[in-house]
C-alpha cells in the first residue's frame, strides 16, 4: 500500500482515527499545510506546534470548514469532503476562540448544540443537564452564557463538544483560561473520556506539561509539516540512557568518584547530576559512591528528553533552516 | 457535585434527519427573538389593520344593495391613484367589480399597511441574527455540526418568514375567509379562487426579498445597530427620494381637481413620471410587483423591470450572505 508507507506512522498496530495523504492547504500563496501525511491512532494525541505552524488548519480541513487543495484525509473511516455531514456527527470539536451563541443561556445553548447534531429534543435536554454536570456547571447553566466568566465560557465549550457523544474529540486550547485547579479538573475528564469510554482525543495545546500530563502520542507540526510524530515515551526517551541524580551538597566529589568509575558524569543547568550509560542495575554502585564521598542522594531518577526541550529544538531547526 | 450527577454516559439513540437540522436554527432563533419586548408589542399591533379591512370587506359588500355605502367605497378607492381601472369599473357595476375591489382591498392591506409593519418587524428581528453569531463568533460552533451555509441562511430566513407570514399572509387569508362569509353571492369562491393563491404569491414577493437584503445587512457587521440604521435608511431614503422626484406629478392632479366621480385624475405623463421614479424607491418596486401578483397593475408600462430589480436584489444579498458567512468559517 504506497500510500500507508509514505504517511508518518504514528501507531503501527492500531487502527487509525485520522488520516492524511499528502495533504495541502495553501491561503494566497502561503502554504499552511504542505504535503501533509499523517495517521494517528486512537488514544490522546497531542498536537503541538509554534503560531502559524498549520494547527488550526488542520482542524479546520479535518472538519471540512476549508478545503484543500490536494491530497486526502479521512476521519473514522469516512473521506472528505464527500461525508463531511457524517464526520461531523461523529466529532466533538471545542474551538479555541471564545465562541458562544448570544441569548442563549447555558442550558439552552448545549440543548442547541445537541439538536443540531440530530438528537430528539426531549432526549437532548436529559442529556444536556448530564454533560454540565460532568463539566462542572451547576446553577450558572440557567444564566445567559454573555454573564459566564472566561473558565465558565470553557467549561461551556467542553460540554457543547461532548452532547452528542462524539467518537473523536477534537480540543483547541481547551485549559485556557483556567484556574490551577480547574486545569487540573479539565484534563482529568478529558483522561477519563479517552481511559474509561473509549474517546480518541485530539489535543492541540501550546500549554507543554498538559499533553505530557495526559498524551500517549504527539505530533509537531512546523510550517505545516509535521516535524515529529510518535509515542510520547519514545519522543522523551534519550537517545543514551541514563540516571539523573540531586544530590545535598559537594557534588564535585561525587562527580569525580562517578567518573572514576568510568561513567560520563555532566552537571546540568538545574543542578541536577546526569549519569550517562548508566541503567536501574547500576543504581547500587551510585549509592555506594555517594556513601563513600559522603553525599547525600536526594532524588535518583531515569533520564528523559524534555519535551520543552524537543520541542524548541525543533522550532529552532525549522526557524534555521528557513533562514 | 450536583445529587443526580451520574457521570459521562454514552449515548446510542437515533438521531434525527440530517437535512430537517435548519428547522433547529429556526426554531431557537424564533424562541429566542420572541423574549423581545418590542417584537412582541409590534407584532400584537400588527393584527389591527385587519380589523380596518374586515370592515372595508364589510362596507363593499353592503355596497352592493346600498347605494350610500356604495358612496363610500367609491370615496375609498379614489383615494388610490395607481389603481384607477378599478374605480371605473365599481361606478359601471359595483358586483361585476368584485374580483377587482377584493384584490385591491387585499393589496392595500399587504401593501400599504402590512408592508410597513413588516418592515418594523423585520428591522427588530433581522439585525441581531447574524450579527451577533459574528459578534460572538457562533459560527464555529454552528459549522462544526452538520450544518451547511445553506442551511444556515434557510433558518436565519425562517425566523424572519414565520413572523412575516404570520403577520401578513395569515391575516390575509382570514381576511379573503371573512369576505366569503359575509357576501351575499352564492358563486364568490367560484369568482374569486386565485386570490389565496395571489396573496401567497404577493406575501412571497414582500418577505423574501426584504429578508434577504436584511440577513446580507446583519451579515456585514458586528453590530446590529449598523445593520438595524442600514435597515431603515435603505427604505425611507428611497421612498422619501421617490416623493419628492415625484412630486411634480402630484401637484398637477392637485390642480385638475375632482375627474368623473374621481378625486383625481392620473395622466400618462403622471404615470411614466412615477414608473421612471419608481426604481429609486425598494418600496415602490415592491408595491409594483404585488399589485402586479394581484392583477392590478396599469397596463400602459412594462412590469418585468421591476420584477427583475426585485429578483436581483434578492440574489445579490443571499450572494452577499452566503460569502461573509462562509469566509467567516475559514479564518
Amino acid at each position: 500500500m504506497p500510500r500507508k508507507s509514505r504517511a508518518v506512522q504514528v501507531g503501527n498496530t492500531l487502527e487509525n482515527v485520522i488520516e492524511l495523504f499528502q495533504v495541502t492547504k495553501r491561503y494566497g500563496r502561503k502554504a499552511a499545510l504542505q504535503d501533509l501525511s499523517l495517521n494517528i491512532p486512537p488514544g490522546i494525541t497531542g498536537l503541538l506546534g509554534p503560531n502559524g505552524s498549520g494547527k488550526s488548519s488542520l482542524i479546520k480541513a479535518l472538519l471540512g470548514l476549508v478545503r484543500v487543495q490536494s491530497g486526502s484525509l479521512s476521519v473514522l473511516g469516512h473521506r472528505l469532503p464527500d461525508d463531511v455531514r457524517i464526520i461531523r456527527d461523529l466529532v466533538g470539536y471545542m474551538p479555541e476562540d471564545d465562541c458562544h451563541i448570544s441569548g442563549l443561556t447555558g442550558i439552552e445553548s448545549i440543548h442547541f448544540m445537541g439538536q443540531l447534531s440530530g438528537l430528539p429534543k426531549r432526549e437532548c435536554l436529559r442529556r444536556a443537564h448530564e454533560i454540565l454536570d460532568f463539566s462542572d456547571i451547576g446553577q450558572e447553566r440557567y444564566r445567559a452564557v454573555e454573564t459566564y466568566s472566561t473558565g465558565m465560557r470553557q467549561k461551556l465549550k467542553f460540554a457543547q463538544t461532548l452532547v452528542h457523544d462524539p467518537q473523536l474529540l477534537i480540543f483547541d486550547e481547551p485549559t485556557t483560561g483556567l484556574d490551577p485547579g480547574q486545569r487540573v479538573a479539565m484534563l482529568q475528564r478529558i483522561e477519563t473520556l479517552a481511559r474509561k469510554h473509549g474517546k480518541s482525543i485530539l489535543l492541540s495545546t501550546h500549554i507543554l506539561p498538559d499533553v505530557k500530563d495526559i498524551c500517549d502520542w504527539i505530533v509537531i507540526l512546523a510550517e505545516g509539516r509535521v516535524k515529529a510524530a510518535d509515542r510520547l515515551s519514545n519522543l522523551l526517551r534519550p537517545v543514551t540512557p541514563g540516571m539523573r541524580l540531586r544530590v545535598l551538597e559537594n557534588h564535585e566529589q561525587l562527580k569525580l568518584e562517578l567518573k572514576a568509575m568510568g561513567w560520563d558524569v555532566q552537571l546540568q543547568d538545574d543542578g541536577m547530576l546526569w549519569v550517562a550509560g548508566v541503567t536501574d542495575e547500576d543504581c547500587q554502585a551510585i549509592w555506594r559512591a555517594a556513601d563513600k564521598t559522603n553525599v547525600s542522594i536526594l532524588s535518583l531518577e531515569p533520564a528523559s528528553n524534555s519535551l520543552e526541550q524537543i520541542f524548541f529544538n525543533i522550532v529552532h531547526e525549522t526557524k534555521h533552516a528557513a533562514a | 457535585m450536583p445529587l443526580h450527577d451520574v457521570g459521562y454516559r454514552a449515548w446510542s439513540g437515533e438521531r434525527r434527519w440530517r437535512v430537517l437540522r435548519w428547522l433547529v436554527i429556526a426554531w431557537t432563533g424564533i424562541q429566542l427573538v420572541w423574549r423581545g419586548t418590542w417584537l412582541r408589542r409590534t407584532f400584537m399591533l400588527s393584527f389591527i389593520p385587519m380589523l380596518f379591512m374586515g370592515g372595508g370587506f364589510f362596507i363593499y359588500e353592503q355596497s352592493t344593495t346600498d347605494r350610500g355605502a356604495q358612496r363610500a367605497v367609491a370615496e375609498i378607492l379614489s383615494r388610490n391613484i395607481s389603481i384607477p381601472h378599478v374605480v371605473e369599473a365599481f361606478a359601471e357595476d359595483p358586483v361585476k367589480a368584485r374580483y377587482q375591489v377584493w384584490a385591491s382591498l387585499l393589496l392595500t392591506y399587504v401593501r400599504n399597511l402590512q408592508a410597513f409593519m413588516a418592515l418594523i418587524i423585520i428591522g427588530i428581528i433581522a439585525p441581531k441574527l447574524i450579527s451577533y453569531d459574528l459578534r460572538s463568533r457562533g459560527f464555529l460552533l454552528y459549522f462544526s455540526r452538520p450544518v451547511s451555509t445553506l442551511e444556515y441562511i434557510l433558518g436565519k430566513s425562517a425566523v424572519i418568514w414565520s413572523f412575516l407570514v404570520l403577520s401578513i399572509t395569515i391575516p390575509a387569508l382570514c381576511l379573503y375567509v371573512i369576505g366569503v362569509l359575509i357576501s351575499s353571492e352564492l358563486n364568490v369562491l367560484w369568482i374569486t379562487w386565485d386570490l389565496p393563491l395571489r396573496i401567497l404569491a404577493a406575501s412571497i414577493v414582500l418577505i423574501v426579498p426584504t429578508t434577504a437584503v436584511a440577513l446580507a445587512l446583519s451579515s456585514l457587521t458586528s453590530e446590529s445597530r449598523y445593520a438595524a440604521f442600514s435597515w431603515f435608511a435603505f427604505w425611507i431614503v428611497g421612498w422619501v427620494s421617490f416623493m419628492v422626484l415625484t412630486s411634480d406629478a402630484a401637484h398637477r392632479q392637485v390642480r385638475r381637481g375632482p375627474f368623473r366621480g374621481r378625486r383625481f385624475e392620473i395622466t400618462v405623463e403622471d404615470l411614466e413620471l412615477l414608473d421612471r421614479w419608481t426604481f429609486v424607491s425598494p418600496y415602490h418596486v415592491l408595491g409594483k410587483v404585488q399589485q402586479w401578483v394581484f392583477g392590478l397593475h396599469n397596463s400602459e408600462s412594462a412590469i418585468w423591470p421591476f420584477v427583475v430589480a426585485v429578483i436581483a436584489v434578492t440574489v445579490a444579498s443571499f450572494a452577499i450572505m452566503y460569502y461573509r458567512i462562509s469566509a467567516q468559517q475559514k479564518i
